[in-house]
């Protein structure tokens, strides 16, 4: 519009400048961890103090990492078939609990959301759910790292309050036309909750990406590993020990650590903007308050 | 996806009745099982080999590389030579980087077999999770009871001389104060023999800025490996009549803290001095082992009262940079007022202990005797087989060299790894060189320091826990208030207020408690 | 339409959910019996996941090793609330309880208003690649882990070589190792913590902003109402529940998430102002293996922390919000 008054354009100017000072102070941090990962020893002994850009951009931690071959590629494939996988079960629990829950009348419903508080606050303790992954014989299986986290709770109240805001005529008028609750749900409340499912999808799918405690308890065989446990083995293994005999040449840790980062970060970043557009079509249909 | 979850509430509700019948899953392929080898000291009649299950968080298992895991080919073989020479189907848990003492609670908690593992026997023995092993060491243990030194066993035995596992450590000194020699030279100075004499030599270093800009006169931690507190064990003898050690103090009869010592003041005192004139590196409370070698690394550091491996190991790269450059200690053992500077580490009351649960505790004995008994089968457990990736340079002096990078074996096998294995076997790479110069002959020169007073004694922390309820308080305040001390936070004069805090917290049930159990073991 | 089965006079089945008549209730629950199905899987998941673990609370009152099976959870001493007193009567409590508290308000305050503003300010943006561009880079830092988290801190303000420090000297002043100075550490936690949180949690707020009707705006601005009044009368009224709902469920875990950031950057000598529960409780089990007193102080955090969260359910249902039963 032609016509912005002062008061306006003050403050777009304002709000402009306050985001690209945002911009800047969450881009260094990342800017100085990618420098870093290309850091030679040589260069951090002779220049010492505070280098933000290498004079020699020296590749040796990407090489000794992705060098290892099978292991990081077979990692990777891993993490995808948990992350894929993972979210899909999640996704699965998370909205047709939700949906159940989303039925004001449906009874046992206020016991159920108790149920589920209760749940939020009490974490479960590690040494059972240990032994109870055991007892299911989930243990070293690709699974164990999927179920037992299968709910989020927090999720769910998000999904359900989503499906709050669809319009009750919309179900009633598929119903009347026959449709069970099976049919109504794939064909009607799916496409339409897309955006919210592609939220808290995305939320699950990054917690599977990152998580890496209960890998390391659950699973025995090397092969089964997500990336972020090889990852921080790599990290700790880089310090080396005062045991094992230095292989030559060998990166400092410090640069190994960026380079680290910087490969199990990048993927994500990659794919994330695809996914946005989901968002932008408007996480709640219906949210205006009529 | 609902039948499964069905299934598995039920094999849930189950779990009550299956408590302790779960064998874990063994890692990797088990042999065939009629093998038993030619001269080897085979059970009675064809049975299946013995076998022996061993969590290896021994600290063996390390180096760039291991989080891939072994390469199954050479752990078989490995395996293969295990089973030919011992009788026994030897296999290994390999613990997750970083999560060891979780992974190993999980599986003994959950009934796997687990028979051998690494870990203070004290805290396990109370709750009869290990058993003793004088019989089993009387029987086929001649080699580990000969590799180690009376203090170490000393430290592995209960009070009524029940053995609970072979030690991992020996008395040993790793805080020297190590000083640039080049800079002394350059500065027309001798390595020092006094706190004066250092004292004289950092402020040397900080006025004339020896190192260039940065210099760091003094690099010391305070939270540092193996439980030793760099400026603690490197200085505090030289304030304190008994180092940084318990004591027993002689007006009241009681053992108390190293901190309660007269004299300890007077260290916080020349710590918190050396601190604000600048020679101390200000970041020392937050020093990672990496860190501290990167500085090393760096070239400006001056003096450092840190573990010696972060000095020795960095050596080689410091050389390439700095081609003069080389650290050195008083060998004689810096002094102070009260007596040498250096305080050693006790022998520790970890090691490899044997689960109550195994079957064959003879079995795991005779099968460590056998890594023992000659460096030859050490080396192979900790560096693969022989030909692979080292071999004899000379034989009979057990100097070996190595082949290539070795990639794929990180001495998961190395039940033996301790300071007497390390020291019977050395190599000839020049990395390692003042590493192993230092292993071998200074580490347990004892005589450069003191030795803590109770070495030998161990603390029930069964008791600790049920008689010391301020126990992680007072732990708390000792840390925190030591480092507010010699960072100025909290001035030297207040030092009486801060016993005062001691006692608040539960002091004297500490007092008594460590007392009562030090006259138990004292005879 | 489905036919009604015959209804027959039964006793109430006893579920909660303030359905009356007696008559209706099995009719209702057969009607929606196919949404139980669309419950079971999640109900089964909560039960055995989630509820059959808790069990392992009987540690907390009584003496055991992590080590230790099964059975000794069942078989072991029962020592009551020993380790509770032990807790409650310790040097630290209060330091420690207060600790927990201060930072959990100030992690509420920093973790929920600043994305909600981030949000605002985006939503102003004309420029969508100008929009996209920032709030892409806003949630990288979320990536980040911990461990790397509490590493970029010790390297930037590092003292030796540090640029936060090269910036105060630069500037004229005295440069000093701010992380372990009680004065500046909760400052630096809670950026960090911030900087590494807000882009992520504003994706929620603007999405929600997103699907706003624009001709509200215009209407409102053809009344003469300024941004102001628009953001208060329009925007935040409009995301209200999402708003309601997310300050709901970060009360919920409060108590029990965000130790780690805290756990890798403090230091002894700023305990005193970072020491929290678990911390202070993962000290303890770590030197002292103090299991079942580690047990018993996680055991008092959730019951707070499930205290908070009704209370403010409670506050939320009075005030005509939306709340987590409705």
């Amino acid at each position: 519009m032609a016509c912005k008054s002062t008061g306006e354009k003050v403050f777009t100017v304002v709000n402009i400048t306050l985001l690209v000072l945002l911009c800047v102070c969450f881009l260094l941090p990342m800017f100085i961890v990618l420098m870093q990962s290309f850091l030679s020893q040589d260069e951090i002994s002779r220049r010492g103090t505070f280098i933000l850009i290498p004079e020699v951009f020296d590749a040796a931690a990407y090489r000794m990492i992705l060098s290892k071959g099978s292991s990081i590629f077979n990692a990777y494939g891993v993490t995808i078939m948990r992350v894929v996988a993972g979210t899909a079960t999640q996704l699965f629990f998370t909205c047709t609990m939700a949906y159940a829950l989303s039925k004001n009348d449906l009874p046992g419903r206020r016991l159920v959301i108790a149920l589920i508080n209760v749940a939020i606050v009490f974490p479960v303790p590690l040494v059972p759910l240990f032994l109870l992954v055991k007892g299911v014989g989930l243990y070293d299986n690709f699974w164990s790292m999927i179920l037992p986290f299968a709910i989020n709770s927090v999720y769910i109240f998000i999904m359900k309050a989503f499906y709050q805001q669809l319009p009750p005529g919309l179900e009633e008028a598929a119903m009347i036309d026959g449709c069970n609750q099976f049919q109504l749900f794939r064909r009607i409340v799916l496409p339409l909750s897309l955006p919210s499912i592609a939220t808290v999808g995305m939320m699950y799918a990054v917690w599977h990406w990152n998580e890496w405690f209960y890998s390391s308890l659950f699973i025995v065989d090397n092969a089964k590993l997500p990336l972020q446990n090889i990852m921080r083995g790599i990290i700790l293994n880089a310090s080396g020990s005062d045991l094992a005999l230095p292989l030559a040449n060998m990166p400092p840790a410090e640069t190994v650590k960026c380079a680290v980062i910087i490969v199990s970060v990048v993927p994500i970043l990659c794919i994330y903007p695809f996914v946005q557009k989901y968002f932008a079509k408007g996480f709640l249909v219906g949210s205006v308050k009529e | 996806m609902k039948r499964r979850i069905l299934a598995a509430a039920i094999a849930a509700m189950m779990l009550a009745g299956s408590l302790t019948g779960c064998g874990g899953d063994s890692p990797a392929p088990a042999p065939d099982a009629g093998s038993a080898a030619p001269g080897a000291p085979a059970e009675e009649g064809a049975q299946a080999p013995v076998k022996i299950v061993v969590y290896n968080n021994s600290g063996s298992i390390a180096g760039a590389g291991s989080e891939a895991g072994a390469d199954p080919a050479i752990m078989e073989q490995i395996h293969q030579w295990m089973l030919e020479n011992t009788g026994y189907d030897v296999q290994v848990i390999v613990p997750p980087a970083g999560n060891e003492t979780e992974k190993l609670n999980l599986l003994l908690a959950g009934g796997d077999q687990v028979d051998l593992f690494w870990g203070d026997w004290s805290e396990y023995a109370s709750k009869k999770v290990i058993v003793p092993i004088n019989s089993y060491l009387d029987g086929k243990g001649q080699d580990i009871v000969k590799a180690w030194p009376e203090e170490a066993w000393k430290a592995m035995t209960d009070k009524e001389g029940n053995i609970y596992g072979v030690p991992r450590s020996t008395p040993n000194l790793g805080n020297p104060t190590w000083i640039r020699t080049d800079w002394l030279e350059k500065e027309n100075l001798e390595m020092p023999k006094t706190i004066d004499e250092l004292d004289n030599v950092l402020r040397t270093f900080k006025e004339n800025g020896t190192g260039g800009e940065g210099t760091i006169p003094l690099l010391a931690d305070i939270a540092g490996k193996h439980s030793s507190k760099g400026l603690h064990n490197s200085f505090l003898g030289a304030f304190t009549e008994y180092g940084y050690s318990n004591w027993l103090d002689p007006t009241d009869n009681k053992i108390k803290p190293a901190e309660l010592q007269p004299g300890f003041k007077d260290f916080l005192a020349k710590m918190n001095e050396w601190y604000t004139k600048g020679y101390m590196y200000p970041e020392f409370a937050s020093l990672s082992k990496d860190k501290i070698r990167e500085i090393v690394k760096q070239g400006k550091v001056g003096s450092a009262a840190v573990w010696y491996s972060n000095i020795t190991l960095s050596l080689y790269d410091l050389q390439k940079t700095f081609p003069e450059a080389n650290y050195d200690y008083q060998h004689d053992g810096l002094e102070g007022p009260s007596g040498k500077a250096e305080t050693a580490m006790p022998a520790s009351t970890t090691g490899a202990l044997i689960s109550a649960k195994c079957e064959h505790p003879e079995a795991v004995i005779d099968m460590l005797n056998f890594i023992y008994s000659d460096p030859a089968n050490h080396m192979v457990t900790w560096y693969g087989p022989e030909g692979m990736f080292w071999k004899w340079k000379d034989k009979d002096a057990h100097i070996y060299e190595t082949i290539g990078e070795k990639t794929g074996y990180y001495a998961e096998y190395a039940f033996a790894i301790g300071l007497p294995m390390e020291t019977a076997v050395s190599g000839d790479n020049p990395q390692q060189a003042r590493h192993q110069e230092y292993l071998t002959n200074e580490h347990t020169d004892l005589k450069r320091g003191k030795i803590p007073f109770d070495s030998g004694i161990v603390y029930d922390p069964a008791v600790i826990k049920a008689r010391v309820p301020g126990a992680s308080d007072i732990s708390r305040m000792l840390e925190e208030e030591t480092i507010n001390f010699i960072m100025g936070t909290r001035p030297i004069d207040e030092y009486d207020q801060f016993v005062q805090e001691l006692y608040d917290a539960g002091m004297q049930d500490w007092i008594d408690a460590y007392t009562e159990m030090y006259f138990e073991q004292v005879k | 339409m489905r036919n009604q089965p015959a209804v027959l006079p039964r006793p109430a089945a006893g579920k909660k959910g303030g359905v009356p008549a007696r008559r209706g209730l099995p009719a209702k629950m057969w009607k929606y019996k196919m949404l139980y199905l669309f419950l079971l899987p999640g109900l089964l998941y909560f039960l055995v996941f989630r509820y059959i673990p808790l069990a392992g609370y009987m540690i907390a009152f009584k003496d055991l090793a992590p080590f230790e099976g099964l059975s000794a959870m069942f078989t072991g001493e029962w020592v009551g609330f020993r380790h509770f007193q032990e807790f409650l009567n310790s040097y630290y409590f209060w330091n420690v309880f207060g600790n927990t508290v201060i930072l959990a308000v100030l992690r509420l305050l920093v973790e929920f208003t600043l994305p909600i503003l981030l949000a605002l300010l985006l939503n102003e943006v004309r420029s969508k690649f100008f929009k996209t561009f920032v709030q892409t880079v806003s949630y990288m830092p979320y990536f980040v882990s911990n461990v790397v988290l509490a590493g970029l801190v010790f390297t930037l303000f590092s003292t030796n070589g540090g640029i936060v420090p090269a910036i105060v000297a630069h500037f004229g002043g005295v440069p000093s190792y701010y992380v372990t100075d009680v004065h500046w550490f909760r400052q630096i936690l809670l950026g960090a913590i911030a900087w590494k949180n807000i882009g992520w949690s504003s994706i929620v707020y603007i999405a929600a902003m997103s699907g706003i009707d624009p001709q509200l705006y215009e209407a409102a601005a053809l009344d003469g109402a300024g941004k102001l009044k628009q953001i208060t009368r329009i925007t935040l009224p409009c995301i209200s529940f999402a708003i309601t709902i997310m300050f709901i469920m970060r009360i919920g875990v409060i108590m029990n998430e965000g130790w780690e950031e805290t756990l890798l950057l403090y230091s002894p000598s700023v305990y005193k102002v970072s020491d929290i529960l678990d911390t202070y409780v993962y000290r303890a089990g770590l030197t002292e293996f103090r299991y079942s007193y580690a047990t018993a102080v996680n055991l008092f955090k959730s019951v707070i922390g499930f205290m908070l969260v009704m209370i403010t359910n409670f506050i939320a249902n009075k005030m005509g919000q939306q709340n987590m039963y409705s």
